[in-house]
């Protein structure tokens, strides 16, 4: 099981001071939030379970991927598309308000330290590849990144000034090369030697389900390592509610895995990638 | 009079079970307590409510098994659990070092089931109470026990035999008379009843045209749940001796007097553990500063004194 955090962490319920609410591109926002405990701990694959509003409407919270965190300032943040009334009311949420944060949450990315890391994000699934991006030590790391369209393309600014070699792909053809992630996934495999791949290159990605599905399959055919984070309704966030639950790949008998506490973050080849949350 | 209100006296009981305060934690909203004992002392709980085991381990509903609705949520879980012989080898021995009454909660397929449980549980340390759980909305057979009297009081006489313990009855709202079956539950000899357990409810996606939920079914719970809890405590504990916990989106201190106030001698809290993994500790204290405020001696003195 991929596994960077340390079981030792508890999370906390940290009441964090928000710091900054930007639009980056129509309906997408990114929320910069000063909560020090949290970002101490936090790894690239994390998430934590926002609570929105302290009103009982919208009542469960929300789970989003940790983008950022940088423990010398104290600092998260996250990057949300607004999809509903949960994520609505997260955007009208002002600088210098408090938003209670449980978390970190869930397994991380195993970060490989040698070798060749491809990072493939799909959408909204960006955050927590731009945050393994950034992470990664001692690898060759590519982002391959797509997007409905140019706007969309989150965080490519901050890959650019961190200077993180990336390719675009846009459905749209307005920026990068026209078509899905997939594609420029194995035009890139494809300038491998192929003895090379299966010892060096390692997939981490995240996105929608059937990106996700597709790149596991893509990754089983190069013989490639792959992980993926996956997401699924939750209640709690943290194991004690049992309500989500992704099959996992067995012969014969049906047996489920919890995306909160055994992921977010999965070897590709252990869970049944296709149903979406 | 003010010494005593200073620290309010909050034990109660549920029949021979005594408890250092009413505030329990529902089953099914709290696992095991391994991952909750992390986060805080469980000692200071009223009593832990373990998630429903059965005999032989079951996987639960396909996904999507949980959402959101207007005060409350949908579930679908479907029971995933080991099954009684991992949680007896490898859950109970953690969740007794809780420091606080543990109640196993139970449920079988037939009454011969629910008594082999009740049997293996009998037979361990440190368990305090069973609940029976003939309520789940969301499998099969589940709701067949809870909805005829006749069979909840066998089921409920049959395990009593079994058991050193209070057996609670866990009852759904999904009946025409709650009251009806907490009779059967009397006059089989159970201890005590817990209500309630979730509402059978739904969800629509209307572009999809498919339901929210994976079982398309699912057991509403949550605020949005708590007048329809406060009624059938009410009325059932007007109809019964003996004594009843009452359950039903519970948030806060006073959400907790007013279901004393209805009639229970204790509560549980469910679906509030998601939202606040601490919500029990703070309706504990909650309860305390309202029972200082208000001058109330012992939580024991609001039992059923609605004035109504
Ligand atoms: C581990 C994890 C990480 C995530 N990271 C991000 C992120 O970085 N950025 C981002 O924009 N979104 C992320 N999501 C998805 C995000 O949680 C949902 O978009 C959000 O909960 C929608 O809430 P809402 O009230 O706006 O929408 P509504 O549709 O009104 O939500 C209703 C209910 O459905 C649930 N829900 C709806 N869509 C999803 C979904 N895709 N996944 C899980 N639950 C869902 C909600 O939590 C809520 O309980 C993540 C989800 C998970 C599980
Ligand atoms: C996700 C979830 C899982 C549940 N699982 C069980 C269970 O395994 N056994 C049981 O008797 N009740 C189960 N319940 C019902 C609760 O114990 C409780 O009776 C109900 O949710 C009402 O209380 P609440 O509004 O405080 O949640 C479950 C409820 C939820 C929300
Ligand atoms: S969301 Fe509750 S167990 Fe995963």
């Amino acid at each position: 099981m991929p596994n960077s955090s340390s079981p030792s962490i508890v999370p906390v319920d940290e009441p964090a001071r928000t710091l900054e609410q930007a639009a980056v591109a129509p309906g997408f926002f990114r929320l910069r939030l000063h909560a020090p405990r949290i970002a101490g701990n936090a790894v690239p694959g994390q998430f934590v379970q926002v609570r929105v509003t302290d009103d009982v409407e919208p009542f469960l919270r929300r789970p989003f991927s940790i983008g950022d965190a940088d423990p010398s300032s104290g600092s998260i943040e996250i990057l949300y598309h607004v999809v509903g009334k949960g994520s609505r009311r997260l955007s009208e949420r002002k600088a210098g308000e408090r938003i209670l944060l449980l978390g970190p949450l869930g397994n991380g990315f195993r970060l490989p330290d040698s070798g060749t890391v491809l990072l493939v994000g799909g959408g909204v699934g960006m955050p927590p590849v731009y945050f393994a991006a950034k992470s990664i030590r001692g690898c060759r790391v590519c982002v391959i990144q797509g997007a409905r369209c140019a706007e969309r393309l989150l965080y490519r600014d901050e890959l650019v000034s961190l200077g993180i070699p990336h390719r675009e792909t846009t459905e749209d053809g307005s920026a990068g090369s026209k078509g899905l992630v997939t594609a420029a996934l194995i035009e890139t495999l494809s300038d491998f030697p192929p003895d090379e791949t299966k010892e060096t290159v390692e997939i981490l990605a995240c996105g929608p389900p059937a990106m996700l599905a597709a790149v596991a399959d893509i990754a089983r055919t190069h013989g490639v390592r792959c992980q993926v984070s996956v997401e699924e309704r939750m209640a709690c966030g943290f194991g004690i509610c049992m309500g989500c639950a992704v099959q996992k790949r067995t012969s014969g008998t049906r047996e489920y895995a919890l995306v909160c506490v055994d992921g977010p973050v999965f070897d590709a080849t252990q869970i049944a990638l296709a149903h979406s949350p | 009079m003010t010494g005593t209100t200073l620290s309010p006296d909050l034990r109660t009981s549920i029949g021979a079970l005594d408890l250092a305060n009413p505030v329990l934690v529902a089953s099914g909203t709290f696992a095991y307590g391994r991952e909750m004992a992390r986060l805080y002392d469980l000692s200071i709980l009223g009593g832990i409510v373990s998630k429903t085991i059965t005999e032989l381990p079951r996987a639960g509903n396909p996904p999507p098994r949980v959402c959101e609705t207007a005060g409350g949520m949908l579930n679908a879980i479907g029971l995933p659990n080991p099954g009684v012989d991992v949680f007896l080898r490898e859950a109970l021995p953690e969740l007794r070092q809780a420091g606080c009454p543990v109640i196993v909660n139970i449920a079988g397929e037939t009454t011969e089931g629910y008594v082999r449980l009740a049997a293996r549980v009998a037979r361990e340390e440190g368990v305090a109470a069973v609940e029976l759980n003939v309520s789940c909305p969301n499998v099969s057979y589940g709701l067949d026990f809870g909805t005829a009297p006749s069979r909840v009081e066998q089921v409920v006489r049959r395990v009593k035999e079994e058991c050193p313990f209070p057996v609670i009855a866990k009852l759904s709202p999904n009946v025409t008379d709650v009251t009806e079956i907490a009779r059967g539950v009397e006059q089989g000899g159970g201890d005590a009843v817990s209500l309630i357990n979730t509402i059978r409810g739904m969800a629509i996606d209307p572009r999809k045209r498919k339901p929210v939920l994976g079982n398309v079914t699912g057991g509403l719970s949550g605020p949005a749940v708590k007048p329809v809890a406060l009624a059938m405590v009410w009325k059932t504990s007007r109809s019964v001796r003996i004594p009843v916990v009452g359950i039903g989106g519970i948030m806060t201190g006073t959400d907790v007097v007013e279901f004393l106030l209805a009639g229970a001698s204790a509560i549980q809290i469910g679906t509030g553990n998601f939202v606040d993994p601490w919500v029990a500790p703070r309706v504990i204290s909650e309860l305390r500063e309202f029972c200082i405020q208000e001058g109330i001696g012992s939580v024991r003195s609001l039992i059923g004194e609605l004035k109504a």
